[in-house]
């Protein structure tokens, strides 16, 4: 309402045209007041209008002391250093932005306002923080090192420093000569009653950034976010944005934009890692606890980032505090989790530990152990699963000018199986299988503010990812009466799958003007084992030892990359860039350049246009054969026989913000070919002589197109999204379903997010999550034929078996659940409740064909059973509650 | 039991996987086509199998559904000549078990084709459509030998008969030509002479008395498929792991013997020999084992090897669990349904007789 009557202010003003200025004098005396609430004062003592765009006034506060003076003296005081003009005209005063100082314009000097933002207790440096200058209106935000760097026109600024969820922080009035270099530190917001935000990192990065689809997550907003058994989860945050296709259900699957599993980049501080998920997909590995926040990137790419198709994820993690000891210790459902951070040296040197475990075998075990031993017929079962990761960071500031850490990753599953029979005196049969799978990372960084305006990062890292699997039997009898063996059968399979990375990285940020430049370049020596088999056997009389060839793909993989923010003036800020990489192996070079460029325009205050263009390159794939994440699924790179991956992106976006409500809605429409994509191909499992591994695999393409729809609110009380997709995806193999294109698995045509937190109080904050999407495609034959028996087997037919159908060609019903959870907040921790799927509707995730059993009698002549064939669905996972609780120290 | 299915019920547990299944009818339509089944043996006479798929849900072929094709044209290529039309042939019901893949019928030809035919054979139905598939029949490769090893572990003679258990094996050997890749399948058979009416008069429950017989016979349970390697060689590591094995399957290729001399180990699991033969009657001494090799057109193999991956393979744990795509057994027709394979067969046969006649034998008394 109050919008349009400002719009019919203007309106009518626009129609009487230019009127009188009358003096008029006010009275006034304000101290650092929000602007919007001074008009009021000034209205009731001159009957004027004011008129401004939404969104001119947020976060300006003036400041004005005035007796019996002329309106235009006093809101020309007023107005000083805020960035904003005016004009008066009849009864309305118009109130518009001042045009920023040209700077192409070489007479105009600028100076470089740097330093770094920390969080105000902890000394933790902050990611994202904005800085802007009030007088000029430039703007900065800063990097994973918490470093800014601002180009403003010398003379003097007034920096404000705002980030969400802490105290807004604005200088007094500086005087710039020259390059100066300003540290601060922020302090979070401590009571909700208090709360006022004037933006946030998502908005910025919705409203200002030229990027798109680019979403920062804090790790107290992955921890609010609902999740099965109450697991804090990053990718199943994720899979609430729209364009993000979850996966199987229950599982942290992510599939951007109508791409695969493989295609997402995940880097934990700066280091790619593969095995991203703990048992078969059901946890993401990153510990929540370890984490600053994640930045996600689905639909433009800074010319940083490359090596995947369809996302990047960058996880940043805690540095530890500079100044005391901190902690939290978790117990939930699932697993527990223990992290401490503090100063190793006060001011100079800290450390961050996270260690999280899942805690099934502290029931399986036990549970076990008590039925084996209430059986009586010697026979024994062991099993027991349980991940474990744990991160480990120190920090170092040499100076405020540099910086340097170590950081330590372990991942691990291990899931073991078997059993054990034996009759003392008389035999021992025993078999385990065992299957351990995981990462390791190490890695050493260095920062350093070498100018103002330039800021450089330097890494060192070797990370592991490896999968082993192993089975032993052993059978030995023992002559009668005697512990001496009769006879001794021993057998050990094993398999191991493997990559070794090293890798060092150089990569810099440049910030002459209005430009922020960035580039690098990154080396790195990868060492793939895809697979490697051995057997032992072993009797009394004689051992064995195979070992397969150890096939070990050598690669070295090297990328240069250049790019370049430009805000070309307020309206319009182009990012471009380009990202060569070469990967070399098998003594074959491949080349990839990849250019970027986006631009956003604001073709109105509140309003923006995105466009832009993607090329990425991947030249490692994961080859799966299940939708879930088996230790089964190897990673490996292109070779001489497949090319390597590319895609080209592109997309549009309209972006509006809703002023002073925090509401922000954005349209993204995209459109994305993939090249050279790499699947199994049909009958992959059947393998003829002189066949390797890779005669199982096809190449082909795949095109991806859809709109996401989001509408977020980004502070307030009540926070949150409401998105909506839609999506074509499609696949097309030589090898695969004779040649035709064919819908991909995770093609959901449409889904819809919604995504609410509500801090009720200092105490409670309650969050809902529903999702509803058009179900996941599956291969469903419909029709059988009957099946031969021939010689070689002993299997008599007479059996049926599917007739193959088109790839896909069955979209399961539509998939909605709904996730409650409520975090109660105490004096020393906090409560996690939630409900996963809280109206418990059990969605349908397989189909089978089944023989129903409908009797059964029996006769003389034996037993008779009626069964009757029947298509089924699958109809899995319900309500979940679940609970946890931090204990804060 | 299979490590997979641990691992699923892991997960399964994990979940509190407290799932249901619901039955539904997919809107789904996929037209009934000609499923084309035949195995062509060199030298034999070519018998088809013509039936027509269904919907799976539409009832039980035998039970409430009739999937038999009977006014069908069928014809014969060989190496792209037709050599005429199949007839139709209704089989004798005699509880045989091709009958239940006949359904009563097939067609047939009095062609004999060679080794190294192609043929093709053609299927056209009014209503059905039309489904075409073509095979090699193989060329031959012979056994070169066949060595046994008898031994008796334990003898029990009694007034009715004489039990032996013995383990009996044999080394097949052959030599893989090098000039092709060749696919192979494995039977053992055992043939027993027919036992012979005596003088003595019996009584028979419930039939009251008959005349007792002479007889010898070798029995066994099955081919011990784990004493031979390369019958498993289509599993892999990770099959090994998954504890899926290939207990059933004596079919291979020459992927680890490529151009090179092979001796197959065939080890006869649950052996027994038994005989009641006083009066020392020649011909009940002559049981016979009867080894063929066949050689195996590609198809044969693959379709083999998928029904296995389906059953046993990780990838068919995993499909039929619904976590991955389905496996679909290997078809060469072109309706995606049916299979036409071919063989020639390289048969050894070793008669038991000079062993049998040295046995100790008790006689009535």
């Amino acid at each position: 309402m109050k919008r349009f009557s400002l719009l019919v202010s203007t309106l009518l003003l626009a129609a009487s045209g230019p009127g009188l200025v009358r003096a008029q004098n006010v009275t006034i005396k304000v101290d650092r007041k929000p602007a919007a609430a001074v008009f009021a004062r000034i209205m009731r003592q001159t009957d004027k209008n004011f008129i401004y765009s939404s969104g001119l006034l947020d976060g300006v506060k003036v400041s004005v002391t005035a007796k019996n003076e002329p309106l235009e003296q006093v809101l020309r005081r007023m107005f000083s250093g805020t960035g904003i003009t005016f004009t008066i005209r009849g009864n309305n005063i118009l109130l518009h932005r001042a045009k920023q100082p040209a700077p192409k314009h070489p007479e105009a000097k600028t100076v470089t306002v740097s330093g770094y933002i920390r969080e105000a207790e902890t000394q933790e440096t902050l990611i994202g923080v904005t800085v802007r200058d009030m007088e000029s209106g430039a703007a900065a935000a800063t990097n994973a090192s918490g470093f800014y760097s601002l180009n403003v026109p010398a003379g003097k600024a007034r920096l404000q420093v705002s980030y969400m969820g802490y105290n807004t922080y604005e200088t007094a009035e500086l005087p710039l000569t020259r390059n100066i270099t300003y540290n601060f530190s922020l302090a979070p917001i401590q009571e909700l009653e208090e709360v006022t935000v004037t933006g946030s990192r998502n908005e910025s990065l919705a409203m200002d950034a030229a990027e798109a689809g680019r979403v920062n997550l804090s790790a107290a907003a992955i921890t609010s976010a609902p999740v099965v058994f109450g697991e804090a989860d990053v990718i199943k945050s994720l899979q609430y944005e729209p364009g993000v296709s979850a996966g199987t259900e229950g599982m942290a699957g992510m599939y951007v934009h109508g791409g695969n599993a493989d295609e997402n980049l995940y880097m934990l501080d700066n280091v790619p890692l593969y095995q991203v998920n703990h048992f078969a997909g059901l946890f993401s590995a990153f510990n929540v606890e370890a984490l600053k926040s994640v930045d996600f990137y689905k639909s433009s790419f800074p010319a940083k980032y490359d090596g995947r198709l369809s996302s990047y994820v960058d996880v940043h993690t805690k540095d530890g505090s500079l100044d005391s000891h901190h902690g939290t210790a978790r117990l939930g459902l699932t697993s527990g989790s223990f992290n401490i951070d503090g100063p190793i040296r006060k001011g100079t040197t800290s450390y961050s530990v996270a260690l999280r475990r899942s805690w099934y075998d502290v029931f399986t075990v036990p549970a076990l152990a008590i039925a084996n031993a209430v059986r009586d017929d010697g026979e024994k079962s062991k099993a027991r699963y349980a991940f474990t990761d744990l991160n480990a960071k120190v920090t170092h500031h040499f100076s405020d000018r540099s910086r340097g850490d170590i950081m330590v990753y372990y991942g691990e599953d291990i899931l073991e199986g078997g059993s054990i029979w034996e009759q003392k005196g008389q035999f021992h049969d025993e078999d385990t299988q065992k299957l351990r799978w995981g990462n390791i990372l190490a890695k050493a960084g260095w920062s350093y503010m070498f100018t103002p305006n330039v800021f450089g990062e330097f890494t060192g890292a070797y990370s592991r990812f490896f999968s082993r699997m192993s089975t032993e039997s052993e059978y030995k009898t023992f002559n009668p009466g005697e512990e001496s063996l009769m006879s001794y059968d021993y057998s050990r399979r094993a398999n191991r799958n493997s990559i070794d990375d090293w890798s060092v990285r150089a990569s810099f940020g440049w910030t002459p003007g209005t430009h922020n430049v960035s580039f690098g370049a990154d080396a790195t020596f990868h060492s793939f084992l895809p697979q490697l088999a051995s057997s032992k056997l072993k009797t009394l009389e004689t051992e064995a030892f195979a070992s397969e060839k150890k096939e070990i793909y050598r690669a070295f993989e090297a990328n240069v990359y250049i790019g370049d923010d430009w805000r070309l003036n307020d309206r319009i800020r182009l990012n471009g860039g380009v990202h060569l990489s070469s990967f070399t192996i098998d003594s074959k070079t491949w080349f990839s350049l990849s250019p970027r460029f986006t631009f956003r325009w604001s073709v109105a205050d509140d309003w923006s246009i995105k466009a832009g263009y993607s090329r990425t390159a991947q030249y490692v794939h994961q080859l799966t054969e299940s939708f879930l994440s088996l230790p089964t699924d190897q990673w490996v790179p292109v070779t001489k026989g497949f090319r390597p991956q590319t895609s080209d992106k592109v997309f549009v976006s309209l972006n509006y913000r809703l002023p002073s409500t925090g509401l922000i809605f954005s349209i993204e429409g995209f459109w994305k070919w993939m090249h050279h994509l790499v699947e199994y191909r049909d009958e992959f499992y059947i393998s003829h002589p002189g066949e390797s591994w890779l005669d199982q695999l096809t190449s082909g393409k795949g095109t991806a197109k859809g709109l996401d729809f989001k509408v977020s609110k980004e502070f307030g009380r009540v926070t949150g999204h409401i998105s909506y997709s839609l999506l074509w995806s499609d696949r097309t193999f030589a090898e695969r379903n004779g040649g035709k294109t064919y819908p991909s698995r995770f093609d959901n045509r449409h889904k819809i997010n919604v995504l609410l937190n509500w801090k009720i109080n200092s105490k409670w904050e309650v969050n809902a999550a529903w999702t509803g999407m058009s179900g996941n495609r599956i291969t469903l034959p419909v029709n059988v034929w009957i099946t031969p028996a021939l010689p070689g087997t002993n299997w008599h037919g007479g059996d049926y078996t599917p007739v193959p159908d088109k790839i896909n060609n069955y979209r399961l019903p539509f998939y909605h659940r709904l996730d409650l959870s409520a975090i109660r907040h105490t004096k020393h921790g906090y409560w996690t409740f939630s409900l996963y799927n809280a109206y418990c509707n059990m969605n349908v995730v397989a189909v089978r064909l089944e023989e129903k059993l409908l009797s059964v009698s029996s006769t003389p002549g034996g037993t008779i059973t009626e069964t009757k064939p029947v298509f089924q669905k699958l109809h899995l996972i319900p309500i979940i509650p679940s609970v946890s609780y931090t204990w804060i120290f | 039991m299979d490590f997979l299915k641990h691992i699923i019920s892991l997960i399964s547990l994990s979940l509190l996987l407290t799932g249901c299944y619901k039955d539904f009818e997919p809107d789904i339509e996929q037209k009934p086509a000609l499923c084309m089944n035949s195995l062509i043996t060199a030298g034999e006479p070519i018998r088809v199998n013509l039936t027509r798929t269904w919907r799976f849900s539409s009832g039980n072929p035998g039970q409430n559904l009739d999937i038999s094709v009977k006014d069908a044209i069928i014809e014969l290529y060989v190496n792209d000549i037709l050599r005429g039309t199949l007839d139709i042939v209704t089989s004798p019901d005699d509880g045989d078990k091709e009958d239940e893949e006949t359904m009563g019928q097939y067609y047939q030809s009095d062609y004999r084709p060679a080794p190294g035919d192609r043929i093709r054979l053609r299927a056209v139905h009014p209503e059905y459509g039309e489904a075409t598939a073509s095979t090699e029949v193989p060329l031959a490769v012979p056994l070169t030998g066949l060595e046994p090893n008898i031994a008796i572990n334990n003898y029990i003679g009694s007034s009715y008969a004489n039990f032996y258990d013995i383990a009996l094996s044999f080394k097949a050997r052959f030599t893989d030509p090098a000039d092709r890749i060749n696919y192979y399948a494995v039977e053992v058979d055992c043939h027993n002479p027919e036992p012979v009416e005596s003088d003595i008069i019996v009584n028979v429950f419930p039939d009251g008395q008959a005349p007792l017989k002479y007889a010898g016979a070798l029995q066994y349970f099955m081919l011990d498929y784990d004493a031979e390697p390369i019958f498993s060689e289509h599993l892999s590591t990770l099959d090994h792991i998954f504890d899926s094995d290939s207990w059933g399957f004596s079919i291979f290729s020459d992927k680890q013997i490529n151009g090179g001399d092979y001796s197959l180990t065939l080890n006869l699991s649950d052996t027994q020999y038994i005989i009641l033969n006083p009066e020392h009657i020649d011909s009940l001494y002559h049981s016979t084992v009867t080894v063929t090799l066949s050689s195996i057109s590609s198809d044969y193999y693959d379709y083999i090897i998928s029904l296995w991956e389906h059953d046993s393979g990780v990838h068919g744990q995993l499909g039929n669990a619904g976590f991955a795509d389905p496996v679909f057994l290997h078809s060469n027709v072109s309706t995606g349904a049916g299979i036409v394979a071919a063989r020639t067969k390289a048969v050894m046969v070793y008669d038991l007789a000079d062993w049998a006649r040295a046995l100790p034998h008790q006689g009535l008394n």
